[in-house]
């Protein structure tokens, strides 16, 4: 963890995977993250459909293709927040902030980890089972989502140049 | 004095005092006391605003309590905020806790997601067609793209057409207001808000004292350190108003009761004169509460413990009765001597009392009637009971008091051109600083001010502002009042589009008439049809077709709905949020819409004129239109008034120079109180204006006995100290009234103690005939 804290600032692109039950083919997308110390995170989603996602410190802004922009305070929305602690917490190598909300258990060696994110709050837990983030060394690899009525959302992550 | 003597002397007064205290108890178990407000504050001009205000005062609304707690560190309030809700929900005496967590609670969440089809505008038969489907699930398939996915995947598969995020926006409403830890804060300073709903009725006390009793069990079970809780609402200023008044009418009757009592013991040194004097009083005070009783069907605890402070007055008539007897007079003796000014002092004090009785506030008229019917009762058994037993027991002053004081009191009249300093000074001050006219109507009413100002405070805080400007529908039912409301939606939104109003809360948003709901459950296709439209618009879509299952099955249960009506919606949060914007009155139903913010009164108002059923109503200024009139009445029966007692005095005093010399005492000291009040930083308001007649009215008294072509020095010493006694009873009974927590019985207390000192004062000064030169040694 303090060896991912010692990263100021860290670009990267993803893919990400969405699977939904209700849905006969998975849904992909891809773009590119940013985080700069202690509270910013953006996930730009560059396609198919664009989507600007930032976060600084409280507040979430959402601006989707083609809808209105959402402003959301994280504090009123303890599901939300929980979802963004679960990638903003390893990226800050920040354990207070994740286990906020889950009950953290790591594995594995410092070359290829392994951490396991269980919520803890019901309101949480109604809509969240659990984020399974993989990594090797200070980078993260994958973030896996898992929905409590088992649609998934897997994120790839590659460090940008 | 022998025993036999002494027997004879107590018979008469104490079978009079038991026969005044069975008369006393008969009345008190007939009479009802109240202490609430509602019936206090005057009722509007017009039958919309009448209903407007008593549904303010005493409708649905008034249970709503606004809890706040401040002075900690913001976690910690929190804290104690979340604390606090779920003590409240333990409780069991709320409908409903909020703050700030959770918006729609799981039950409410069902209910409106059960019945999204009736009551959100998003069903229409076109809304179900397959290219409307298409472009619904086109929609969804994006969401699910993005972020936003969970929601779409939560809500979206089962309600394609979005009525249940359609209703989810009309109950969220658009309130932005601060989260700490998911707790509602006000905007600029820590300060952890709650909301709450009693369910006792807002104008049931003991319920209230019950909902207060468990908000401080739950404020303390939360271990709140240094934090302070704050509770406000119309509730919670019922019951304090009702507290304050309960432990006046205590403060009032027992403290007046024991001052007179002492100070007369002091002045007469003899138990038998306190016993005399109390068979009047007590007559007097049942007289008031019975009259108050037959004209109002109650008697409010303000008139009650008023009643009480009347006794300063009203004590007066013995007191002068017996104050002036010379030892051994005969029993029409004394009469003969004061009679006629005794008649005209009564006289006076009953018109100076027409200002209240014809106030057109209910609780001022309340005052006035006990008042007159105390004095004229009291005045009455003074005149016909009292003689008797005065000379059966042989009462009379200790004595005279020694002629050479008056005389060197008297000599200060020699000087009395200076008394008009004062005067001047007064009119000087009120020409430089003219008095400041009350033209709030919620500042005459029982609520402390600064429990007004908190209340303020925290609903802006909590982005509920009060009710300003409404209008107010009425039908024959709730469904027509609903069907009105639809028809005038289209002029509500009109008018959010033009900026007059930000928005408005009315019922329908919430409940649609059961015709539009008909019409929705019509618009439904049934289930084959959608079935093959949902295949159909779902062509080249990844969806599977099970997906849609819920979908199906909640169109379906909905089109076998029966209407929802009013009384159909149990859920707390729900009724909660129709109740006051829905109800039903003297066999009427109203709707209210009320305007969020208006921005363009004027245009909110022309939008509704004509309209037949709805009314527009500006409580603000409404209300203050209820003071302007009532005040200008005030004004009005103080000219009245002064006629009267101008008329009475000239044909009592048939001389124009003594009626010039009383009238310049009043006047005077009439001045100088207003200045006084003035630089006191007092508004004047009615109620000053209504106790300066009634301050005029006792102030009378002793510029009429000062005015009386005085006989010798011995009778004059007599009336001095007579009328000082008088006087200081009605300063300390008056004066008590400042300890009030009512503020009317404040107002009046310091206007009437002030105008009676400054009355004795200038009636001894000007009321009386300058004294021979060289009388004095």
């Amino acid at each position: 963890m303090a060896r991912l804290a010692a990263i100021p600032q860290r670009r990267a692109t993803f893919t990400e995977d969405r699977h939904f039950a209700a849905l006969t083919s998975d849904l992909q997308s891809q773009g590119w993250l940013l985080y700069q110390r202690p509270s910013f995170l953006q996930k730009m989603t560059t396609g198919p459909l664009p989507e600007n996602l930032t976060v600084q410190g409280d507040t979430l802004r959402d601006t989707p293709a083609n809808r209105a922009e959402r402003l959301i305070s994280l504090d009123s929305q303890p599901e939300i927040e929980a979802l963004v602690d679960a990638v903003r917490g390893p990226l800050s190598g920040d354990l207070a902030m994740l286990r906020k909300h889950y009950q953290v258990t790591a594995s594995g060696t410092l070359e290829s980890w392994h951490l396991a994110l269980g919520p803890t709050e019901p309101p949480v837990q109604r809509l969240l089972h659990d984020v399974a983030i993989d990594g090797t060394d200070t980078d993260i690899r994958t973030i896996r989502i898992t929905q409590a009525n088992g649609d998934t959302q897997t994120m790839t992550i590659a460090p940008a140049p | 004095m022998n025993t036999a003597g002494r027997m004879r002397r107590a018979a008469p007064i104490l079978l009079a005092l038991l026969a005044a205290l069975l008369i006393g108890a008969a009345v008190s178990r007939f009479i009802n006391v109240r202490s609430d407000i509602a019936d206090f504050l005057p009722q509007g001009r017009t039958d919309a605003a009448r209903l407007m205000l008593q549904e303010l005062r005493s409708g649905a609304g008034t249970n709503l309590i606004l809890a706040a707690v401040e002075g900690a560190p913001p976690g910690e309030l929190a804290r104690i905020s979340r604390g606090l809700a779920e003590g409240l929900d333990r409780s069991a005496q709320f409908a409903f806790v909020n703050n700030g967590a959770q918006v729609l609670d799981s039950a409410d969440e069902q209910f409106l997601l059960a019945h999204r089809y009736l009551l959100s505008g998003v069903t229409t038969p076109a809304a179900f067609t397959t290219d409307a489907l298409r472009q619904d699930l086109q929609g969804l398939l994006a969401q699910m793209q993005s972020s936003a996915a969970p929601l779409a995947v939560r809500y979206g598969l089962a309600d394609p057409p979005g009525a249940f995020l359609d209703l989810a926006k009309t109950w969220l409403g658009q309130s932005r207001i601060r989260t700490v830890d998911g707790v509602w804060f006000a905007a600029d300073r820590d300060r952890a808000m709650l909301l709450a709903r009693s369910r006792a009725a807002g104008l049931d006390l003991a319920g209230q004292d019950a909902a207060d009793a468990a908000i401080r069990a739950a404020f303390a079970g939360t271990h709140p350190g240094p934090a302070r809780l704050l509770v406000t609402g119309p509730a919670v200023f019922a019951r304090e108003a009702a507290d304050g008044i309960r432990a006046d009418v205590r403060l009032l009757s027992t403290v007046s009761a024991v001052l007179i009592a002492a100070l007369l013991l002091w002045r007469f040194r003899s138990l038998w004169v306190v016993g005399v004097i109390a068979v009047p009083i007590m007559l007097s005070i049942a007289a008031g509460a019975l009259a108050v009783q037959i004209v109002f069907g109650f008697v409010h605890g303000i008139t009650f413990g008023f009643g009480m402070t009347m006794l300063g007055v009203i004590v007066d008539y013995p007191v002068l009765l017996i104050g002036h007897r010379k030892q051994a007079e005969a029993a029409g003796g004394t009469l003969r001597r004061i009679g006629a000014s005794f008649n005209l002092a009564v006289a006076s004090a009953a018109l100076g009392l027409t200002g209240m009785v014809f106030s057109g506030f209910p609780g001022i008229s309340q005052l006035g009637v006990f008042s007159v019917t105390g004095v004229l009762a009291g005045a009455a058994a003074t005149r016909w009971i009292l003689p008797r037993l005065i000379v059966a027991a042989d009462l009379a002053p200790v004595s005279a008091g020694e002629p050479g004081r008056v005389l060197r009191a008297e000599h200060l009249r020699h000087w009395r051109v200076w008394g008009l300093v004062p005067v001047l000074a007064a009119i000087i001050v009120l020409i430089a600083h003219p008095p400041l006219l009350e033209r709030d109507l919620a500042n005459l009413s029982p609520i402390p001010r600064q429990a007004r100002d908190l209340d303020t405070a925290l609903r802006s805080e909590i982005g509920a502002p009060d009710v300003g400007q409404v209008v107010m529908l009425r039908g024959a039912s709730a469904e027509a009042v609903l069907r009105q409301e639809e028809q005038i939606l289209p002029v509500i939104d009109g008018l959010q589009k033009d900026g007059a109003i930000d928005g408005a809360d009315l019922a329908v948003r919430f409940l649609p008439s059961i015709a539009i709901q008909q019409a929705r459950i019509a618009a439904l296709p049934d289930d084959a049809t959608l079935r093959a439209r949902l295949t159909e618009a779902a062509q080249g879509l990844p969806f599977r077709p099970e997906a849609f299952a819920p979908f199906l099955a909640d169109v379906a249960a909905s089109r076998a709905m029966a209407p929802l009506a009013l009384a159909d919606i149990r859920n707390p949060l729900i009724a909660a949020r129709l109740q006051p914007l829905l109800f039903q009155r003297d066999g009427g139903w109203y709707g209210l819409v009320v305007p969020q913010r208006v921005n363009d009164a004027a245009r909110f108002a022309a939008a509704f004129r004509g309209m037949q059923n709805a009314v527009y109503v500006d409580i603000r200024s409404e209300t203050n239109g209820i003071v302007g009139f009532y005040t200008a009445q005030a004004w009005r029966w103080l000219a009245f008034g002064g006629a009267a007692v101008l008329l009475a005095l000239a044909i009592g005093l048939r001389d124009p120079w003594r009626v010039a010399r009383v009238l310049l005492a009043l006047a005077a000291a009439g001045v100088v109180t207003i200045a006084v009040l003035t630089l006191a930083g007092q508004r004047l308001s009615l109620i000053h204006i209504v106790a300066l007649q009634f301050a005029a009215g006792v102030g009378l008294d002793y510029a009429l006995f000062f005015a009386r072509i005085q006989l010798d020095d011995e009778e004059r010493a007599r009336t001095l100290r007579t009328l000082v006694t008088c006087n200081a009873m009605t300063l300390l009974t008056f004066g008590l009234l400042a300890f009030c927590h009512t503020p009317l019985l404040r107002d009046i207390g310091l206007t009437v103690a002030c105008g009676a000192f400054a009355c004795i004062v200038f009636a001894f000064l000007f009321a009386g005939p300058a004294p021979a030169r060289g009388s004095v040694a």
